[in-house]
């Protein structure tokens, strides 16, 4: 397809918003054909840039990647960002350029990360070189049967929720980042603060989704279905006879020494009864 | 009004195949967004959490939310609309 005119853009822009927003079933066939108009010959050209892309043929996997993130983020994102229809053609050609440019950038940068030729690659005939990818930051931390259980154990604890996420999506962040010292060792500051940044506007439900959609990439962390409808009945149940407990914002059960300070407080309380569980040898 | 539950929009950030399935929740979870700002809110913060924490890896994560004009893609957009330094 070459690219379209700019008549022919805005005609499709219009169908485009008809068909996303068309109320008896929204579909997504304008907009596959503006990305495939200007973000396919975009990311291809872009690629070229990059000596591990080009070598790769990830052109396909970035558009892909592209489409998929317009259909999830096209109407939270940019038609309906404020509330109501942001009917601006030009702003979001705008916008998809800066999606598509962006993936190019994180694949590159994905490709920096782990070496020239640790993903997979092809040979002289076009055909994939099997090479075992190193893309999952937590597929690096060793599985074993200690950890798994160690996470098992934590999500049955009859402590409160707040208190379990706490725990679970702080050792979701010890792995995502370097926080540790020149000495290798935790900084304990250093995550606790990036708890209190990361979660302190989000409500439990919104935590118990960000770690419900980082279990599917962690191995050692599994949420059995008992456990999940478990979880789930508590955050529906009403918090101090208000609202559910779903909705509560995770700032809000911090107590008055202060976020750090409390997210301390509840990892070692976890961690007490981690240690008392292995002594007592039920993990 | 129904709100989505916590499940259909796991299921709507995490899909990563394009799919009549996929493409139905996509539908669906997009129309129930234009009506519903609770549920937009919703979404758009957990999905802003998950590319602040892929930033943290310094693998993925640059926002999509804040249009970036740099060199190649300010030359796109003159070559379409017509202009000529």
């Amino acid at each position: 397809m070459g690219k379209m005119t700019r008549d022919e853009y805005c005609r499709e822009f219009a169908l485009m918003v008809q068909e996303v927003t068309c109320r008896s079933g929204a579909k997504y066939d304008a907009l596959c054909r503006i990305a495939e108009s200007f973000l396919k010959p975009y990311i291809y050209s872009r690629c070229l840039k990059y000596p591990s892309l080009r070598f790769a043929n990830a052109g396909d996997d970035i558009y892909h990647d592209v489409l998929i993130c317009l259909i999830k983020s096209c109407i939270d994102k940019f038609l309906y960002r404020n509330g109501t229809l942001n009917y601006d053609p030009d702003g979001f050609l705008r916008w998809i350029y800066t999606v598509a440019r962006n993936a190019v950038v994180d694949a590159a940068r994905a490709f920096a990360s782990k070496g020239f030729f640790e993903r997979e690659m092809v040979n002289e005939d076009g055909e994939p070189i099997d090479i075992p990818s190193n893309d999952n930051p937590f597929a690096s931390v060793e599985i074993n049967e200690t950890l798994h259980e160690c996470f098992r154990a934590v999500l049955t604890f009859d402590s409160s929720l707040h208190i379990i996420f706490t725990w679970i999506v702080r050792a979701i962040l010890l792995i995502r980042c370097d926080v540790t010292s020149d000495a290798g060792e935790v900084v304990e500051n250093k995550v606790n603060a990036l708890v209190v940044n990361t979660f302190s506007d989000l409500t439990m439900s919104e935590i118990y989704a960000i770690i419900c959609l980082e279990a599917k990439k962690i191995p050692w962390l599994n949420i059995s279905e008992a456990e999940n409808s478990r979880i789930l009945g508590l955050l529906e149940e009403p918090y101090r006879g208000e609202r559910p407990l779903g909705d509560v914002k995770y700032s809000e059960f911090f107590m008055k020494k202060g976020g750090k300070a409390t997210v301390s407080d509840w990892v070692n309380r976890v961690n007490m009864r981690i240690i008392k569980a292995v002594n007592a040898g039920s993990i | 009004m129904e709100h989505l539950s916590l499940d259909k929009i796991i299921r709507f950030i995490s899909f990563d195949e394009i799919n009549d399935e996929n493409l139905r929740l996509a539908s669906e979870v997009n129309l129930h967004m234009i009506e519903c700002s609770r549920c937009r809110n919703k979404v758009l913060s957990i999905q802003n959490t998950l590319e602040h924490l892929l930033s943290y890896s310094g693998v993925k994560g640059v926002d999509v939310s804040n249009i970036i004009i740099d060199e190649d893609i300010r030359s796109e957009l003159d070559n379409f609309y017509g202009k000529k330094d």
